[in-house]
């Protein structure tokens, strides 16, 4: 039960490659990191496992999740949560809601969901967030309250863009291992992209470099 | 810094005033057409309470009825189509060939498309004459297509005429937030494109939409033009009944129909709080909806079968137009033949002539219109203060107001207004009743590339020397000129698709390509029909073709400046 890539190959319509025959195998509650420089297409790497890659691009290879090839399904059948450095919470959605959005339905009733939200926020550290307006949280919260939003959607693996990039020093390492540990405890696979070493440090997994080619 | 502050006052209540006054004028003049009766006109035995008058006027509630439900379903109509729409610009982008149609269809004025739908629709027009030919019946059925008494007909030609308005409103929305990001992250939660535009983008441009949604709700609760070609005929629609009315020889019916102008504005305020009211409705449950967390598949199986129905019916307009263009050149097309039998260029020879005169008054009130809307606009630009909050939203708004109050509820005070003053009848007159329409078209086309000027540019300009008014016109003027050419064509359009401020302003003695159309519409030879409508047609799309060429033929090296094809 993993998330496999294999040869994983990109390249520019009619251009350049950007990555080059990729293999790695991301095993159960594991965090991959992939390290490089920017510009070397991590971020591509990311929307081509989670099916946001853009017409511009050629993808070759392989990509399977618990056995199932991802490649042919569209982003929302995946069933993949991703984690942007700077998450979108819906500014039409108060946090509570966001995270109400990302519930799977399987949660039936007004009552379950809100207590199942309420715990997702009190997990996060943000309690008594439920009716607060997006734009008011700090780069901390949104990060927190973005990554319940995706867990909340129960992901079966978790791709992470550069996720604490854009935070603050001070509190990089709180998030980080906030995040790192929810991961653990549900035990999916996770593929994260950074530039930062501490960051694969940290997760403790395997990692490979991907250099300008 | 005294002197721009108060010259930019100067300026804004100018243009407010000019904006604004003509509406409170007439509105002010209905009341004292209702209460300030003569006593003379009582004396012949008449009522002597407009009001009770207006009451027992034949169909009055009819006519209530059907504007009411041609006006609100028709935009109810346009907006689920052109929200449907847009949603092909999330599956793979708007293909030009799409965006041309849209253009063409939203260039064209109103009477254009409506005379267009009569051509196709009517029981002698070309879908029967299909059947016809398909089938063996003689005759053209004898039943009411065009001008049916529930207004179906306007409906359909108010939502071909709309529904572009909106789709080319929801396409500038859009840009104005990250699809892309918010599509990504929805779609990483298990969302389909279509629940993601319903869910996530429509919630988001609302407030963008929102305005211009209003502004065709005035429009189809109050408009004459289409109404008196496609609406029903006997009580018509609310607008048209007043209209007769206005214009009757019967002098006393000039109090009732101001009562009725008022109750025309009251009724299109009452709607609006309505939706109002709907849209906050729509909103708190639409949020308990999207807090369920439904990922349901029904939208992506009917968006592609809605998208698709709205493409027709843009097609449908395009072709209505197609057939005024064809009818222009038919010298024989007799029932139930499908193609014209013989067609040459007999008719634009004969009838054309005689259309000149009215072009040429077209042409010369929509110039005069569009180039004094660009001189207030600059004016108004020129002496704005960046950080001032009232520009910022309010202002905005109120020059905004003409296109949210019925034309036939103040127009014809105003032109009793003007008769006072001396001014009735006057080419002045005219002009500026159809500035209040171009004006705020002007405004909002001009406003963002204004304000989006490098401000560098003119601290450069400064630091050489250069004043002020140099820099306006040597500077800031050539670098709009593509904008300011955008701004032209449509406010020649609006122009020349305008009928009641003509007909009401002009007194009768100034005619227009549209008050000739209307006039012959009552029954004219299709062939000059033709002819009218497709002069009329071509006004506009030669002004949005020449917006799009001449910038790119005089910046042809100057990547920076691009023309309207943003």
């Amino acid at each position: 039960m993993s998330l496999i890539l294999e040869k994983i190959t990109i390249s520019l319509k009619r251009g350049k490659k950007l990555i080059d025959g990729l293999s790695l195998n991301v095993a159960k509650g594991e965090i991959f990191t992939v390290m490089g420089p920017s510009g070397t297409g991590k971020s591509t790497l990311l929307d081509a496992v989670g099916g946001n890659l853009s017409e511009n691009f050629d993808l070759n290879g392989e990509v399977t999740l618990n056995n199932q090839d991802l490649l042919v399904l569209p982003p929302e059948k995946r069933n993949i949560g991703i984690l942007y450095q700077d998450a979108i919470l819906f500014p039409h959605l108060s946090v509570g809601e966001n995270l109400a959005f990302g519930l799977k339905d399987k949660k039936q009733g007004r009552t379950m969901r809100r207590v199942e939200i309420d715990k997702a926020l009190c997990q996060a550290g943000l309690d008594g967030f439920y009716d607060r307006d997006p734009a008011t949280l700090s780069g901390g919260q949104r990060s927190r309250a973005a990554l319940m939003r995706t867990l909340l959607s129960q992901p079966a693996a978790l791709l992470l863009d550069e996720p604490f990039s854009k935070l603050d020093l001070d509190m990089r390492e709180e998030i980080r291992s906030f995040v790192f540990s929810s991961i653990y405890k549900r035990n999916i696979p996770a593929l994260m992209v950074t530039h930062d070493p501490t960051d694969a440090a940290a997760a403790k997994g395997s990692s490979v470099s991907i250099q300008t080619i | 810094m005294r002197v721009a502050l108060n010259s930019g006052i100067v300026v804004r209540i100018l243009v407010l005033t000019i904006i604004l006054g003509p509406i409170v004028l007439g509105l002010f003049q209905n009341v004292v057409s209702i209460f300030g009766q003569k006593p003379s006109l009582e004396i012949v035995g008449l009522s002597a309470n407009p009001l009770n008058t207006l009451l027992i006027v034949p169909g009055l509630v009819t006519a209530v009825i059907t504007t009411l439900f041609t006006g609100i379903v028709a935009t109810a109509i346009s907006l689920v189509l052109a929200f449907s729409f847009c949603i092909i610009f999330l599956y793979k982008g708007v293909k030009p060939r799409k965006l041309a149609i849209i253009t063409m269809l939203l260039s064209a004025p109103h009477v254009v498309v409506a005379i267009g739908l009569t051509f196709l629709m009517a029981p002698s027009g070309w879908v029967f004459r299909l059947f016809a030919s398909l089938s063996d019946f003689e005759s053209p059925p004898d039943i009411f297509i065009v001008n049916d008494p529930f207004g179906v007909s306007l409906v359909v030609g108010l939502v071909i005429k709309e529904a572009p308005f909106l789709i080319f409103v929801i396409m500038a929305s859009i840009t104005q937030i990250p699809v892309q990001r918010n599509l990504c992250e929805a779609r990483a939660l298990g969302y389909d494109l279509a629940n993601c535009w319903i869910r996530v983008i429509v919630p988001q441009i609302w407030p963008l939409v929102r305005l211009p949604v209003f502004v065709v709700l005035a429009y189809s609760l109050a408009n004459v033009e289409m109404a008196v070609v496609l609406g029903p005929t006997n009580p018509p629609v609310l607008s048209v009944l007043l209209m007769r009315m206005f214009l009757s020889p019967d002098v006393t019916f000039l109090a009732p129909a101001s009562a009725g102008a008022l109750l025309q504005v009251l009724l299109v305020l009452a709607v609006f709080l309505i939706f109002y009211l709907l849209e906050m409705w729509i909103r708190f449950f639409g949020k308990m909806w999207l807090c369920l967390g439904t990922r349901s598949a029904i939208f992506r199986i009917i968006f592609p079968w809605m998208a698709q129905f709205s493409f027709c019916m843009l097609l449908l307009g395009c072709f209505a137009l197609f057939l005024s263009f064809v009818w222009s050149f038919a010298s024989h097309w007799r029932w139930p033949s499908v193609f014209p039998e013989t067609m040459s260029t007999q008719n634009w020879i004969r009838f054309a002539p005689d259309l000149i005169p009215f072009l040429g008054n077209s042409i010369f009130i929509a110039s005069s219109t569009t180039l004094s809307a660009i001189i207030l606009a600059i004016a108004w630009f020129q002496t704005e203060k960046r950080d001032d909050a009232v520009n910022g939203k309010l202002l905005p708004f109120a020059i905004c107001i003409p296109l949210f109050i019925p034309q036939i509820g103040f127009l014809f005070g105003l032109n009793t207004v003007f008769l006072k003053t001396g001014l009735g009848g006057s080419w002045f007159a005219v002009i500026w009743s159809h500035l209040l329409y171009v004006f705020p078209y002007v405004f909002i086309v001009l406003a963002n590339p204004w304000r989006s000027i490098d401000p560098r540019i003119a601290k450069s300009a400064s630091a050489l020397g250069v004043g002020p008014f140099k820099q306006l016109l040597f500077l800031k003027i050539p670098i709009l000129i593509p904008s300011i050419l955008a701004a032209s064509a449509i406010g020649i359009s609006v122009s020349i698709a305008q009928f009641l401020p003509t007909l009401f302003l002009g007194g009768g003695r100034i005619s227009t390509l549209t008050t000739e159309v209307i006039a012959l519409s009552y029954g004219a030879d299709r062939r000059i029909l033709g002819v009218v409508t497709t002069l009329q047609a071509l006004v506009p799309w030669i002004a949005y073709a020449a917006a799009f060429f001449i910038p790119r033929y005089i910046y042809k090296n100057r990547s920076g400046l691009g023309g309207i094809s943003s």
